[in-house]
């Protein structure tokens, strides 16, 4: 492959910058150091294999500008030639590739063909390298130094690194003399589990020695449960009859006392307390009846007690209503004075009252007296009604008042006025002096048309006169000059500037005269420039004739200006001054009739005014006289109201409403003297009404009385009450009396029966007794408790025998066997049987202790999780122990493969690639290192003297073991150049360390490598430029004036 | 004849551990899966017990061979105990796994428990009414049962047994996943004139024949490790003149194995991966029908991820970071180890065009896969380890094949490739 043109669009200082490249030999590319070289190194591996993904500072941003990247125009080793471009973009940056047509190309296809299947890397190292990397190789030692030298040639840097990393993983899961690796540490922790899960097996056999046994135990235990049955059957039979010993001797003696105790058929049960609870009874209902015949005996003697004014008891129903009003009778005797006095002070109030009223009032009258709301209201009307017209009556006198004071003030203001007026009246009337104007204005209208059509004529006579001089110089008019046309355009512009400066009438003059001027120019100037003098006369005579029409006009317009003139008392011809003149004159004429006019106005407005006052005046006068009648006549009218109700007619309405209020003070007092005199006539009534309901009762009774005297009627009415009273209590007593009387009689009649009931019980039971003597009774019951005792200790006893030995036959054999033994046999054989229940106990106790220990072993056994978990464990750890080995076997693979690669290439890559090397050592080095050589099995490269001298790169001199890396890269160079597609070999400055010889020698190497691959040498230096420019087929571009 | 219904199990495997897992489990899921296959047991009980079922038919490999643990004994026992206070036969024959000569305690059947001898017998399934079914089986003697079985069921068998059941424990048509025991063929099975195979042995659920005779495995009710994923179970099988024989899988397991497969070919970062990796996680748990879940976790494809996951200790601590957000809940996923089956993302037929070291390599590796004595010759590299005494037992039946030397090799080649030319080929 084949550069020829570089294409910088935008890559470090360089925008759109292009490079051709010679077809063969060397081409040097020399400039200064920045010149960018180094740029367009990297230019090159960036196009070829694309910008680097991240983290790098080699990315070369266009600093100039352009867009990042570029494209290479290069030819194949077959002659193919393509376009390569380049931009900057994700994964390496976007790649186009184009034929020699222009037609796109597969890049992804061709590329890796187009650069020999080549890596990055490779090309770097190999290809595309400065001096750094060059020094970058020298840096290298001893055992890495080969893995170096050959990564530098296969693109794998990290090859060492790899291969150590490999066979470290591999060390750590397993090594043939190792014991702490990780298969090693597996096999021994599955051994252990193995050894576990041995003893947990051991525990299964347990199990069933286990089992057995507890089998054998529960025999054992069955066996002695049944002797300890039996043995227990018998102790409890001895136990029985001991306990059963002591009843068994009571029950000998009770049968025995029994014998000797009589026989009573029928004798009651409990007959002591019997007999005394039947002696209680006969004692107790005795006494029921003696107490009953007490109670009959008191009652009777109550009943038979007399009853005190028995009679008076027919007429409680008076005495009652006598008690009723009691109270009120002493309280109308006690208020009766004290509402006698108040009676006579409201009295001496009312006529007091009534004599304020002005004269004497009876009470009839001021009964009859209206002194209703309505009167009220009328009053109250009234009393506005006098106020309205009293107001009005004010009112009409105060306007009265005010417009006489101003009906004397207008006609003072009149009378000065007329004083004011100017002595003499005007020259001229308003009408005269209006005609004067309309004249002086038309006048002036004649005069600015006479000025206007004089000019015109005058200038008409001008142009006249022009062409008549201008006929008159033979040939014809010559052009007028061009100074004439000037002086006519600035006359036209004055004129016109005149005009409008004037205003009024001299701006249509002013303008005119410009228009016409511009004419004369411009006819002027055609005649100049069509020749003059052949059109002159043709032009004359229609002139003459508008100077002849100007002419008349003007005489005419001159005419009327005269008559205007004559109207305003001028002669002759009026010009401007004159009609100013009379314009002043008619202006103070104006003045003075306007003056005049103003004053008479004045004092005709006055004198109206003052008429009009006069009239308001007397307006006032005539209103103040009605109001006047109107209120005289409401105060006659309110003095009838008066008389009408036999008033005072003095009365003012205000004085009418506090009459008034008199007038209801007065009956109210009248209405409480009333309200008392009724009070005082019912207390009176009262006490009559009470004496009539006490007297017949207290002279039926027998109770003293006098007439009037209140406190004995009080006296005696208590009398009554308290009588009354105690006739109620003693017949309520006698009422009583009775009642208990003959309760007590029917109680003690039954208490008798009861007493006669008891009496026969008592007999009865002493009847069972078979005596009727207390005593005897007594002992025979004492006899028969003794023997019932007897008889139910005998059954207890039997019954509890009973208990212990079971009923039927064994009771009787119980009975038996105690009759047949005695306590100390029995004690005896008891005291044997408890020993031998001992002895089996303790046998039991010590089988069912073995018997836990048995069960508590096998529960261990059979709740244990322990082989399980030691399986699962088993388990995993043989499953990682293959998992390791798995791994073991595939990194062991890798380093095979590894191996195996390694020394392939060193077999059948690295001889070549020594061998083309060798012959560029030597050449570089002028034959002095002629033998360059890897020994079989190390991994370093040897070079040899022709002395025979053998040397290690790190035995060599800096600049000789760069040529020996140059000229490995050379060999490498050659050798994929006879595999694969033929790259350029792009250099940076990598020949500054060699002396001058061998620079110029490795110079000639590079020329000889240009005979296969294109060689591209970057140097700021101008000697190694004279060095390469010396080989022929150099190109030398210089950097800083290329393109 | 009325209705007949049973559930028929096999392979219980009692206390067997899990195989294949490489990681030491935390603590709460090494107690689920040491209680598994016993927790499984428990739930075909419990189903006997819930559908009223008349009987429950195991066909061997109750125990695991030398597993066959004090516990496990005990546990079985238990269950048939509780069937039979419920009123429920229980008919079990032994297999491979737990022989006649194996260990066994001294153990009584419950009542109404019957269990094969090493000769073909029948029971009726309904005791007071013998007419009705009866069950037929044989237990395995010892492990190496080579012979055809199914000719003593037909000898055995009466003709007025009603509906004929066959409990077996047997490799019907040669299935290359198991051990050929008791080798028989279908038409075997079929020409005895049984209405239903009770089979046991192979560990995949499957029903071979539907119709007289049905012919069925129910498969092992516990999956045990990678290769046995998915829901695991048991058959109701239910039995009436109408409808004649019907099979419904009721799954009992309490763990499941998953594989969770994962392409890092798309996959650009480190976090894609950790995602992708707990959706996956997250899906298969939802998937499991209320089971925890015991994962691999199987990263495939060619990507960039490759040379990270690669890097020694990664993989581990992907492992972890998955346990962490998965392990710890009460249904937990639980990864035990992760197979990275990646690759770099080197362009490999591109590389082996290359005239440098990954060219050689590659072209010596290839050579290599294609050589016939390669085998032998990368046998003898790994004869160190594998040959090795203390571990040469343990790696007897793990020493890889020919295939898997090649499959090695392109793992190691991949490797290799990986650390040289992916590095290369980044620009």
């Amino acid at each position: 492959m084949k550069l020829e043109e570089l294409y910088l669009d935008g890559f470090g200082h360089f925008f759109q910058r292009t490079f051709t490249l010679g077809g063969g030999g060397v081409t040097v590319f020399h400039g200064p150091n920045e010149a960018g070289k180094s740029t367009l190194l990297a230019f090159i591996r960036t196009v070829l294999f694309g910008f680097p993904s991240r983290n790098r500072d080699d990315h070369f941003a266009p600093l100039a500008g352009g867009r990042h990247g570029g494209r290479i125009q290069l030819t194949t080793d077959g002659g193919e030639r393509h376009a390569l471009e380049r931009y900057a973009g994700p994964r390496g940056g976007p790649i186009t590739l184009v034929d020699d047509a222009g037609m796109p190309l597969d890049a992804g296809l061709m590329l890796p063909r187009i650069t020999g299947q080549s890596t990055p890397a490779v090309f770097s190292n190999v290809f595309a390298f400065s001096i750094d990397e060059l020094q970058q190789m020298g840096l290298l030692e001893d055992a890495s130094i080969s893995d170096a030298i050959y990564s530098a040639g296969q693109g794998v840097p990290g090859l060492a690194g790899f291969s150590r990393s490999l066979a470290a993983r591999q060390d750590r899961i397993f090594l043939a003399t190792g014991r702490a690796q990780e298969v090693p540490n597996l096999a021994r922790a599955i051994r252990e589990v193995d050894e576990q899960l041995k003893t947990v097996a051991g525990n299964a056999g347990r199990y069933g020695s286990l089992t057995a046994r507890r089998s054998e135990i529960d025999a054992g235990l069955a066996a002695l449960d049944m002797d300890r049955s039996r043995l227990n059957v018998k102790s409890t039979e001895l136990r029985n009859l001991l306990e059963a010993w002591d009843d068994w001797v009571e029950l000998h003696d009770c049968s025995a006392r029994l014998e000797s105790l009589p026989r009573y058929a029928q004798f009651p049960v409990d007959a002591i307390p019997r007999l005394e609870a039947f002696q209680d009874g006969v004692k107790r209902t005795t006494d029921d009846v003696d107490e009953a015949g007490e109670q009959l005996r008191l009652a009777t003697e109550a009943a038979s007690i007399p009853i005190p004014d028995e009679a008076l008891l027919e007429a409680a129903a008076q005495v009652e209503e006598i008690r009723r009003f009691r109270a009120g009778f002493d309280g109308s005797v006690h208020d009766l004075p004290e509402r006698q006095g108040e009676l006579r002070e409201l009295e001496a109030g009312f006529s007091s009252r009534m004599s304020d009223l002005g004269r004497p009032w009876g009470e009839a009258e001021l009964d009859a007296f209206d002194s209703s709301l309505a009167v009220r209201d009328q009053v109250g009307t009234w009393r506005e009604q006098l106020d309205g017209t009293e107001e009005t009556l004010r009112q009409a006198g105060l306007r009265l008042e005010q417009e006489s004071q101003a009906l004397l003030e207008r006609q003072l203001e009149t009378r000065e006025a007329r004083e004011q007026l100017p002595p003499e009246p005007p020259s001229m009337d308003a009408a005269a002096l209006a005609e004067r104007q309309d004249a002086l204005r038309a006048a002036r209208g004649c005069l600015a048309d006479y000025e206007r059509q004089r000019q015109n004529h005058q200038n008409l006579q001008g142009q006249l006169n022009a062409l008549a001089t201008a006929s008159g110089a033979a040939a014809g008019p010559a052009p007028a000059p061009l100074f004439l046309l000037g002086i006519l355009l600035v006359a036209a512009v004055a004129l016109s500037a005149a005009g409008a400066v004037l205003g009024g009438p001299g701006l249509p003059v002013g303008i005119a005269g410009g228009i016409l001027l511009v004419a004369v120019a411009v006819f002027l100037w055609a005649r100049g420039r069509s020749g003059g003098g052949r059109d002159a006369v043709p032009v004359a005579s229609p002139l003459r004739q508008q100077a002849a029409d100007a002419e008349t006009a003007m005489k005419q317009a001159r005419q009327a200006l005269v008559a205007a003139g004559t109207l305003l008392d001028l002669q002759d011809q009026p010009d401007g001054a004159a009609l100013d003149s009379t314009e002043v004159r008619l202006v103070a004429i104006r003045a003075d009739i306007d003056a005049r006019n103003t004053a008479s106005d004045r004092v005709e407005g006055l004198l109206r005014r003052e008429h009009s006052q006069e009239l308001r005046a007397a307006r006032a006068a005539e209103a103040r006289a009605a109001a006047a009648t109107a209120h005289q006549e409401l105060q006659d009218r309110w003095r009838q109201w008066l008389r009408e109700r036999n008033l005072d007619e003095t009365l003012t309405p205000e004085g009418m409403a506090i009459f008034l209020s008199g007038i209801e003070t007065s009956r109210g007092l009248l209405a409480e003297t009333r309200r008392m005199r009724g009070r005082m006539a019912a207390i009176e009534k009262d006490i009559k009404e009470f004496r009539e309901k006490v007297e017949p009762l207290a002279t039926a009774h027998s109770i003293p009385l006098e007439t009037g005297n209140h406190g004995q009627l009080a006296a005696a009415a208590d009398a009554l009450i308290s009588r009354l009273e105690a006739a109620r209590v003693a017949q309520s007593q006698q009422q009583g009396a009775l009642e208990r009387q003959d309760t007590a009689s029917r109680l003690l009649a039954d208490r008798q029966q009861r007493q006669a009931a008891a009496r026969q019980e008592l007999a009865d039971f002493m009847g069972l007794g078979e005596t009727d003597d207390h005593e005897e009774f007594r002992r025979r019951a004492g006899d028969n408790d003794s023997r019932q005792e007897s008889e139910r200790r005998q059954q207890q006893l039997r019954s509890a025998l009973e208990r212990r030995s079971g009923p039927g036959e064994q009771f009787d054999s119980f009975l038996e066997r105690l009759a047949s033994t005695d306590q100390v046999l029995l004690n005896e054989e008891s005291s044997q049987l408890a020993d031998k229940l001992q002895a089996t106990d303790e046998k039991r106790n010590a089988l069912l202790e073995e018997r836990g220990r048995v069960e508590s072993e096998l529960d261990g056994l059979t709740g244990e999780e322990e082989s399980s978990q030691l399986r699962v464990r088993r388990e995993t750890l043989v499953e990682q122990l293959r998992e390791f080995a798995r791994e073991w076997s595939r990194l062991t693979l890798a380093r095979e493969l590894l191996e195996r690669t390694r020394q392939k290439f060193e077999a059948e890559r690295q001889p070549r690639v020594v061998q083309h090397a060798r012959d560029f050592f030597a050449h570089i080095t002028d034959q002095r290192y002629d033998r360059l050589f890897v020994p079989m099995g190390e991994r370093t490269v040897t070079v040899e003297e022709h002395t025979g001298a053998r040397k290690l790169p790190s035995q060599l001199s800096r600049g000789t073991r760069e040529q020996l890396y140059l000229a490995l890269r050379f060999g490498l160079v050659r050798e994929f150049g006879e595999h694969a597609e033929r790259l350029p070999v792009v250099v940076d400055e990598v020949l500054v360390n060699f002396d001058p010889e061998r620079a110029r020698l490795a110079a000639e190497c590079f020329a000889q490598l240009s005979e296969t691959n294109q060689v591209l040498v970057f140097t700021c230096h101008p000697d190694m430029v004279d060095l390469f420019a010396n080989l022929p087929g150099t190109q030398v571009v210089d950097v800083d004036v290329a393109g | 004849m009325s209705t007949i219904s049973f559930i028929h199990a096999a392979d219980l495997h009692l206390d067997s551990p899990f195989r294949g897992i490489r990681s030491e489990a935390p603590a709460h899921v090494a107690q689920a899966l040491g209680s598994a296959t016993f927790d499984a047991y428990r739930n075909i009980i419990n189903l006997c017990i819930q559908e009223e079922v008349n009987a429950l038919l195991v066909a061997g490999d109750i125990y695991d061979g030398a597993d066959r643990s004090l516990r496990a004994q005990l546990r079985f026992m238990d269950g048939l105990a509780q069937l039979s206070q419920a009123g429920i036969r229980s008919f079990i024959c032994h297999g491979n796994h737990d022989p006649l000569d194996g260990w066994e305690a001294r153990l009584d059947l419950p009542e109404g428990c019957v269990r094969f001898d090493s000769a073909v017998e029948g029971f009726p399934l309904f005791p007071d009414e013998p007419e009705r079914g009866a069950v037929y089986g044989i237990s395995y003697p010892t492990r190496e049962v080579r012979d055809n079985l199914v000719p003593h069921f037909a000898a055995a068998a009466s003709r007025d047994q009603g509906y004929s059941i066959g409990l077996l424990h047997a490799n019907v048509g040669g299935n290359q996943d198991h051990d050929s025991y008791a080798p028989c063929s279908l038409s075997d099975l079929v020409d005895t004139g049984f209405n239903y195979w009770a089979l046991g042995h192979v560990h995949t659920r499957q029903v071979l024949r539907t119709g007289d005779p049905t012919v069925a495995y129910p498969g092992n009710p516990q999956g045990r490790h990678s290769n046995e994923p998915g829901a695991r179970g048991v058959y109701l099988v239910e039995v009436d003149d109408h409808s004649g024989v019907q099979l419904t899988f009721h799954p009992v397991d309490v763990v499941r194995w998953e594989t969770l497969t994962l392409d890092i070919g798309p996959l650009e970062t480190e976090q894609a991966l950790l995602d992708r990796m707990d959706d996956l996680a997250s899906v298969t748990l939802d998937s499991a029908e209320g089971r925890s879940v015991v994962a691999r976790l199987e990263l495939t494809g060619r990507g960039h991820l490759h040379r990270w996951l690669s890097s020694p200790g990664t993989a581990e601590e992907v492992r972890e970071r998955l346990n962490e957000n998965h392990a710890n809940q009460d249904t937990w996923l639980w990864c035990e180890g992760i197979r990275l089956a990646t690759a770099s993302p080197v362009d490999r037929e591109a590389a082996l065009s290359r005239e440098d070291f990954v060219g050689d390599l590659l072209r010596l590796s290839s050579e290599l896969r294609a050589g016939e004595d390669t085998p032998s010759e990368l046998r003898e590299l790994l004869q160190p380890l594998y040959g090795r005494r203390e571990v040469r037992d343990l790696l007897r039946d793990h020493a890889p094949t020919d295939e898997g030397l090649r499959e090695l090799l392109a793992l190691a080649e991949e490797e290799c490739l990986a650390a040289l030319a992916e590095e290369d080929e980044t620009p």
